[in-house]
């Protein structure tokens, strides 16, 4: 077996001319790039974004989990969704556009939200989480499972015109339970939500990503940005760990 | 007391207000009795948000006091001046049986 890195090709050098010229990324951050995998726990309003902004950068590898058929009600956010699409499998839809952009992406995808028993399987497959599950239960599981694998997790939420995002290092910056250690409550299934808000989000998970995984520029690690494009404000707030957090509080 | 306080996401909505400064009575404050003290102001919708049904505040409830994070379930105390922010959780949405075969297939 070959667990040597790739080099980037002729066309991956073309292609990514322009963000290599960034300070601190360049060609090394690149090539990490191509060698590293993300799960992205739904490919919604926000994960639809992420999965694209990081096929489009070259990561090399995602693992997408996303249930469900593309319904009308979903084109106004869920950008790897088309019209034509309607009615089939979403997770088909997310694939056939990602790789209209970069064909050179490898993609394993499940026609699955997360569950306890999947997560395990599919946390193991990646180097990086992005979760955007709508449900709490969802990212519990998420959560849980990450850090018992110790693999990093950008955690981005919306509601309305607002959003949170923070990053995880397990075991060194808080955890989503040392946050939130029970389901909130008084929260429905439906929820207010234009494209735009859920799109800079995703735009901003996405760059977490690439910098955790390039080793460039100040992730949100024990911070959380909490942003409001109703008034355009953007809050960045220290975040603390749970001493006796029942997922983290251990190490 | 003056407390200045920040609400985002669902309070804000509830409150219709993004802060304002709140009057607490002269003597011991938390942030536990302020939380009270809002949900009586504001009624049922805040109440459901910040108390749960046994009468305690509810933990996921993310809580700032000057900028600094206190972890769920400590009721640290308040002085005059405080600012305290109060974030509840967001996503999109809940799953109202926590069934995990409904949740593997939902299409939300």
């Amino acid at each position: 077996m070959n667990n040597q890195p790739k080099k980037l090709i002729l066309e991956e050098l073309d292609t990514y001319e322009w963000q290599m010229w960034v300070p601190d990324f360049g060609q090394v951050g690149q090539e990490k790039l191509k060698n590293s995998s993300v799960m992205v726990s739904r490919c919604g309003g926000l994960g639809s974004v992420v999965a694209y902004e990081l096929a489009a950068a070259g990561i090399g590898r995602l693992v997408l989990a996303h249930a469900g058929n593309v319904k009308h009600s979903d084109l106004n956010r869920q950008l790897l969704m088309t019209y034509d699409w309607l009615g089939k499998p979403r997770i088909e839809s997310a694939k056939r556009r990602l790789l209209e952009l970069n064909p050179r992406l490898e993609i394993t995808t499940i026609n699955e939200n997360i569950t306890p028993e999947n997560a395990p399987k599919l946390v193991a497959e990646a180097d990086l989480i992005v979760d955007c599950a709508p449900l709490f239960e969802e990212r519990f599981a998420m959560n849980a499972e990450a850090v018992a694998q110790r693999k990093p997790i950008v955690e981005c939420a919306m509601y309305d015109l607002e959003a949170t995002i923070t990053s995880i290092t397990p075991g060194q910056t808080p955890c989503l339970a040392c946050l939130i250690p029970e389901p909130p409550p008084a929260w429905k299934r439906q929820f207010p939500v234009f494209g735009a808000v859920s799109g800079t989000v995703g735009c901003m998970g996405a760059m977490e990503a690439i910098k955790i995984i390039a080793g460039f520029g100040k992730p949100l690690l024990g911070k959380m940005v909490c942003i409001d494009l109703r008034d355009m404000t953007f809050d960045t707030l220290d975040l603390a760990r749970n001493p006796n957090c029942a997922v983290c509080g251990g190490f | 007391m003056k407390i200045h306080v920040t609400y985002t996401g669902q309070l804000k909505a509830i409150t219709k207000t993004a802060a304002e400064t709140i009057h607490l009575p002269d003597g011991e404050n938390t942030v536990n009795s302020l939380l009270f003290q809002i949900a009586e102001h504001y009624g049922e919708l805040a109440h459901m948000m910040l108390v749960g049904p046994n009468q305690k505040t509810h933990r996921a409830l993310i809580r700032f006091v000057n900028n600094t994070q206190i972890t769920p379930g400590a009721n640290p105390k308040l002085g005059d001046g405080d600012s305290v922010t109060l974030i509840p959780p967001i996503s999109g949405g809940v799953n109202p049986k926590g069934n995990w075969n409904q949740i593997l297939t939902m299409e939300c």
